[in-house]
């Protein structure tokens, strides 16, 4: 079954799968992990550099920028303007328009301030920025970011490194139905079913960090992820069978041998 | 009060600031550094050690394109921040 491409502001991605480059035991069992994922954008985190460590070891010599796209995002922001300045910052570093962006709302649960993302949003789409902003998983607040001239709507699955998996399907629903750019489901998976399940919600795309970093064998749950949204994605387009109450029998009733 | 005995108190960076007129203080990523002249981010970021092209630098509150690194001087109680890319999700 040939699918239509995954495009995000028209570029085009190989893989539905966005991986993050945070939490890692290693750089070198990251690189393993983003090889077996075969997602070909991976985020990062914009900081100050570590002016007394001279070691100068770059996160950017593990990332294979030659088949990786690189989404800087904005993690860490409290407020519109220090999302602003960290995206124009993550800009000049990475040379692309490109920015996932953050604005958290509450320290505990790292959930959005919807009212400064959508802010946000709109002074960075006026200065040219591809925005992909984390949202919450509420359709307003997705149709808001849209009409502000987000590039793509990422509501969360569950808080970040929760691996709760999907809490509100519907509103996941949902929002598909209201959007028309892509959705990208961006934080709370934590194992593979997690991601199927988006996929199968009719998500374009799934962006995860902790549930590869954090699983006892990065490597592997990266593979098992790979797996999990094209199987997520081929069952949407599929057409799955209606729930039912009862059963049907899939074997035929006639011809029951003696009877 | 003679001089001796408020220089004894005194911080060491104002100290070495009086022996060398040329010497700038400056503000790099939240912490006081003092360097011998003003000097551009070019040079900035050599005596760092820091490669141009991994990082993005704000001076005074304003990013400095790559290209006019070269140009772009720092000088005395100036605010600079380098910053670059980090694991993140």
């Amino acid at each position: 079954m040939t699918d239509t491409p995954f495009v995000i502001a028209g570029r085009t991605f190989t893989s539905r799968l966005i991986v993050g480059t945070g939490k890692y035991s290693s750089n070198a069992v990251m690189a393993q992990a983003h090889q077996a994922s075969g997602a070909d954008m991976v985020t990062v985190a914009v900081r100050r550099v570590n002016i007394s460590d001279r070691t100068r070891e770059s996160l950017l010599d593990y990332i294979d920028t030659s088949r990786m796209f690189i989404l800087p995002n904005t993690a860490g922001c409290y407020t519109a303007d220090e999302a602003i300045r960290t995206a124009r910052l993550g800009r000049e570093a990475g040379l692309s328009e490109w920015v996932k962006l953050e604005v958290i709302g509450d320290e505990r649960t790292l959930f959005p301030d919807n009212e400064a993302l959508i802010e946000a949003t709109r002074v960075l789409v006026k200065e040219g920025f591809i925005v992909l902003p984390y949202t919450n998983d509420d359709p307003i607040a997705c149709r808001k970011l849209e009409d502000a001239g987000a590039a793509a709507v990422m509501p969360l699955g569950a808080p970040i490194g929760s691996g709760l998996g999907i809490q509100n399907v519907n509103n996941i629903r949902i929002i598909r139905e209201f959007s028309r750019v892509p959705l990208i489901v961006d934080a709370g998976v934590g194992t593979a079913s997690d991601a199927a399940l988006a996929m199968e919600l009719g998500a374009d795309g799934v962006l995860m960090n902790t549930a590869i970093a954090g699983a006892e064998d990065p490597v592997a749950m990266a593979d098992a992820m790979r797996h999990a949204v094209i199987a997520g994605r081929l069952a949407a387009r599929a057409g799955r069978i209606p729930k039912k109450m009862y059963a049907s029998a899939s074997s035929p009733v006639e011809g029951m041998v003696g009877r | 009060m003679t001089y001796a005995n408020s220089a004894q108190y005194a911080d060491p960076i104002r100290l070495r600031l009086r022996r060398d007129p040329h010497a700038v203080q400056i503000t790099l990523n939240g912490e006081r550094v003092e360097l011998e002249e003003p000097m551009s981010v070019t040079a900035l970021l050599a005596r760092l050690e820091i490669d141009p092209r991994r990082v993005a630098v704000e001076h005074n509150l304003n990013i400095i394109k790559r290209h006019r690194f070269a140009e772009v001087v720092v000088g005395d109680g100036d605010t600079v921040e380098i910053v670059n890319f980090v694991g993140g999700g």
